[in-house]
């Protein structure tokens, strides 16, 4: 065989592979999220409580900036397999660097390092973004936790425009100018790498150039060959391939000492974020609670305490980004901007729609029903080794004041119609 | 490609084609070019579009898909690969030819050289091409874009390689027809156990480490077998060929006898 | 004898040209394709799992942990490939190879991988160097002949100059920035800006707190360490390259039992140099007589 047949063998097998990926392309449409309906339902339901999630604006352009804000809730009823919230960073789960992050502040603290977290408590995260490579791209904010890795809140779609090539990220410097951090440094890195590969190849090369195993074993292997063996020439190479190296290093490092005179080391500090609190007029406890398998559908008997003066509509229930609403909630809670895709308008049902009078207490059928369960994946809560839901109950009073309570409980599935109650 | 001829064109005197010929070689490397290069572009092609979530019928129709090529594609080569090579084995080894045993050695070389570039694809190439798709996905399966090529199609093939590299110097070389080479032995079963070792990464990943730390315990099983490497190029099995081909240059060309030959009996 | 002994080498091998040409054949098929790229395929494996996070991102280059660690993980190839191709042929330049490797084998990534499937800039992921170190280390052994002084002098100039060259390629990273009230270093501020889905802030293994560095001399106190460590690496790692470097076959005796045994090259032997000469023309075994003789005199 000669080179020619070679060619078309590799032109043969590129042809071959290329087939097959366009086969592929015709019978399948471009998928449509990122991931996250992989992670345990219980994981997702009880761990950070995601609410008010807002992509805005949804279309942007190269270079414009964009805000990706929203509340958590710490659940109070953390699962015992995930490492507890000692150490948390708020990211932006992104197909790679979609957005650079400009800022990112956790109740209004700035959260460039990571720091604890309070089970339990509440944060608003707001982090701003700026349009980096053009594209129809899924966006989630994200809670990674050390021990425990990142548990991923909704996704939200965001549009970028225009043309990777115009991106720039242009940050000020205290010393004073202006650097890009696309660019930054990258002609420096470039310039020592070959210097140093030149050099490194050179070295090399000059053994090359001579035989070199086969010739030498034979030598080395003879009386008097390790002598032999030790040629001059090399010697004076070695000499002066040392003083070189000696001396470009120590140029390198002068001039960019004296280049960058005021230098400080990385930062690790920890941001040590207060959080706030659920307000709520209610009070509310999980009697029980199943898992309607074939119907798709989360049952629950909760007592509910109202200690208020104003009476009380419950309107949504929300659990690992996705939202189940009523009237009420679309009502008081609507965000037209919201992914439809992760929300019911009218997946909540209550047995008893009367609001909930100050004084009163009341056993409440609440009824979350949609396909979202299955589409979703959170009706896999029947293969997890914890069998406990969780998730936030929304309220609101006349004038339109939202009450929020965490609740979590036991489940218990459901597997067929018959055995339902 | 054999020459008989220099660059200048005048005759030197001798037949290298004798004991020299680099076909394998280049078939062989640029096949394997040709087969991982359009992996690569496959992930370019299809990684953003349907390979983000593992949950979608087009991830199992795209990549799932990819996935079963792959293993198919790898038993195929594996069976017809070893297949050949022992049934065309040498079966009079006692009365090779040295010049022939010196272009055995070479062609054997070119099977390492494959190997090694196999290894190169599995242990250099995809391995931290994963460190930088998996900051793009939420990892939500064991056959991310990244491992379906890395630890179902790159994998596989070094192995089969490395397997060839065995049996052929098991059925053509004398030296290894019956003796059993220490560092050989290193040099093709170390790499060989990092794909079962992928079963401990995939656990570990399954239930502790769900952050993408490269220099996390869990990977330096990883690197323990990859080590197995130096046996081959760096070590042992190159200090083998090198004594061999010697001998094998003083009996064709110092009039040695042939009985520098049999210091390890065949 | 000359300052150029290729010639005199070439002839003390008793090759004729037809060897000669075999022999540069042999150059060919294995040193590029076989040893070379056989090293950078595992050594870049065994870096990016041993120090790989250091060297991949821009906010991981610290005073404490990537000046440690990089030059001990370095250090621990170039080891057992020196041992290798100084012992068996007495050639200089293992650890050249070891570091030269990985730096093709981490720009090829950094290309085909991080810049163009993940889309980072190639400034935020780019490597380190330690050619220079390398070729520290490889004159230092071709200029002592002794692996003891090249594991005092040579490793310990591999290590210490690792931050001095790098600081050519990421000092800059270091300069100071306001980020919501908040300073940072240039680094820290890419770290935060390229969004990274699987690598969260609080994996950063990096200096979280200088205690009493005893006058801020951080980096160097990191470097000494580091350096202390890579002695006893490199001495371990060239014991690893002795290992690795047996090249004995088991062989099945008539009962049954296995022995080691090793293949010896016959140029190497006392009969072919009586039959062939030596390459400096004394006899086999004289060289010997003599010292002795001189020995016993002094």
């Amino acid at each position: 065989m000669n080179a020619k047949n070679l060619f078309k063998m590799c032109v043969i097998g590129s042809l071959g592979m290329a087939t097959l990926g366009l086969t592929l392309t015709f019978t399948a449409s471009p998928a449509a999220a990122h991931g996250e309906r992989s992670q345990e339902p219980f994981l997702r339901m009880r761990t950070a409580q995601w609410y008010d999630t807002r992509w805005n604006p949804q279309k942007t352009a190269v270079n414009d900036e964009a805000m990706l804000s929203g509340k958590i809730h710490i659940s109070e009823d953390w699962p015992r397999a995930v490492v507890k919230p000692n150490r948390t960073f708020i990211n932006v789960g992104s197909p790679s660097s979609v957005f650079t992050r400009l800022s990112s502040k956790v109740n209004g603290i700035p959260m460039m390092t990571s720091g604890p977290m309070e089970i339990g408590g509440d944060y608003e995260f707001v982090i701003k973004l700026r349009g980096r490579l053009p594209g129809h791209h899924h966006i989630h904010p994200m809670l990674a936790v050390n021990g425990a890795g990142p548990i991923a809140g909704p996704g939200g779609w965001m549009d970028i425009s225009g043309n990777y090539k115009d991106f720039q990220n242009p940050v000020k410097l205290l010393v004073g100018g202006t650097i890009d951090t696309e660019t930054a440094g990258l002609g420096a890195g470039l310039f020592w790498h070959g210097i140093w590969g030149i050099l490194g190849f050179s070295w090399i090369g000059w053994f090359m150039i001579r035989p070199m195993f086969l010739i030498r074993a034979r030598v080395l292997a003879q009386e008097g060959g390790d002598a032999l063996l030790n040629d001059p020439v090399d010697r004076y190479v070695a000499y002066g391939m040392l003083g070189l190296v000696f001396f470009i290093i120590a140029i390198g490092f002068f001039v960019t000492d004296s280049q960058y005179p005021y230098t400080i080391p990385l930062q690790a500090g920890e941001p040590k974020i207060k959080a706030t609190h659920l307000q709520s007029d209610l009070t509310m406890k999980v009697l029980n609670a199943d898992y309607d398998v074939p119907g798709r559908a989360l049952r629950m008997t909760i007592l509910v305490t109202n200690s208020g003066e104003h009476p009380l509509r419950i309107g949504e229930f929300t659990t690992a980004g996705i939202r189940f609403l009523n009237k009420v909630g679309v009502a008081n809670n609507m965000d037209p901007t919201y992914p439809p895709e992760i929300m019911a308008t009218d997946g909540l049902n209550l047995e008893d729609e009367s609001p909930i009078n100050p004084g009163e207490t009341r056993e409440v059928k609440l009824d979350s029903r949609d396909s979202l369960w299955e589409v979703q994946r959170l009706m896999d809560l029947v293969h997890d080794p914890d069998q406990r839901f969780g998730g936030l109950v929304m309220s609101w009073d006349e004038a339109g004041n939202r009450h929020i309570n965490s609740i979590a409980g036991n489940i218990i599935p459901v597997f067929t119609r018959a055995t339902q109650s | 490609m054999a020459s008989t001829t220099t660059m200048g064109g005048s005759d030197p005197g001798y037949d290298m084609s004798l004991w020299y010929d680099s076909r394998p070689l280049k078939i062989g490397w640029f096949a394997m070019l040709a087969a991982v290069g359009a992996e690569v572009v496959f992930q370019r092609v299809f990684g953003y579009s349907h390979g983000l979530d593992s949950m979608t019928p087009e991830f199992e129709n795209v990549w799932m898909g990819l996935w079963r090529f792959n293993v198919i594609a790898n038993i195929i080569f594996a069976a017809a690969t070893l297949g050949w090579i022992w049934s065309t084995r040498d079966r009079n080894l006692a009365n090779l030819d040295p010049k022939k045993e010196l272009k055995r050695y070479f062609y054997w070389m070119m099977w390492l050289a494959v190997y090694v570039f196999g290894v190169y694809w599995a242990g250099s190439y995809t391995l931290e091409q994963d460190a930088s798709w998996h900051q793009v996905i939420i990892r939500d399966t064991s056959f991310t874009a990244s491992h379906i090529i890395a630890f179902y199609f790159t994998f596989p093939l070094y192995i089969t390689c490395g397997q060839a590299v065995w049996l052929y110097a098991r059925t053509r070389l004398p030296q290894y027809s019956k003796g059993i080479s220490f560092p050989l032995v290193g040099a093709i079963v170390g790499p060989m156990m990092i794909l079962p070792n992928v079963g401990l990464n995939e656990w570990g990943h399954a239930f502790w480490f769900v952050d993408e730390l490269f220099a996390a315990p869990l990977h330096w099983g990883f690197v323990t077998l990859g080590w197995c490497g130096l046996f081959g190029g760096t070590g042992g099995v190159a200090a083998q060929i090198v004594a061999r081909m010697s001998n094998l240059c003083d009996v064709v060309w110092n009039n040695e006898s042939k009985d520098c030959l049999h210091v390890i009996p065949y | 004898m000359a300052l150029f002994r290729t010639a005199e080498i070439i002839k003390a091998s008793k090759l004729p040209p037809e060897g000669v040409k075999l022999s540069r054949m042999i150059d060919a098929v294995y040193f590029l394709p076989i040893a070379y790229l056989g090293v950078f395929a595992t050594f870049h494996m065994h870096f990016d799992l041993l120090a790989g996070d250091w060297d991949f991102w821009i906010d991981w280059k610290d005073r404490q942990f990537w000046v440690t660690v990089t030059p001990i993980v370095s250090v621990m190839y170039p080891g057992a490939i020196m041992y290798y191709f100084w012992t068996f042929y007495r050639q200089p330049f293992g650890a050249t190879l070891s570091l030269t490797g990985l730096l093709v084998g981490k720009w090829i990534t950094v290309v085909l991988a991080w810049y163009w499937w993940a889309n980072f800039p190639m400034n935020f992921v780019m490597p380190a160097t330690m050619v220079g170190s390398a070729l520290i280390l490889d004159c230092t052994l071709l200029l002592t002949r002794s692996w003891m002084l090249t594991a005092i002098f040579g490793v310990w100039a591999f290590a210490m100059m690792f931050n001095p060259t790098n600081y050519a390629l990421f000092g800059y990273s270091h300069q100071p920035l306001v980020i919501d009230g908040q300073l940072m270093s240039l680094a820290d501020y890419m770290g935060f800006t390229y969004v990274r889905t699987g690598t969260p802030e609080y994996i950063r293994i990096i200096e979280v707190g200088s205690l009493r560095t005893f006058g801020g001399h951080t980096v160097w106190i990191s470097a000494f360490f580091s350096a202390f460590i890579s002695m006893l690496m490199f001495t371990i790692w060239w014991q690893v390259g002795h290992f690795v470097g047996q090249s004995f076959f088991w062989v099945k005796g008539k009962r049954g039992k296995m022995t080691r045994m090793n293949d010896t090259m016959v140029i190497g032997s006392d009969e072919f140099a009586a039959r062939h000469g030596t390459p400096d023309g004394v006899a086999p075994g004289a060289r010997v007589t003599a010292r002795t003789a001189a020995t016993t005199l002094s």
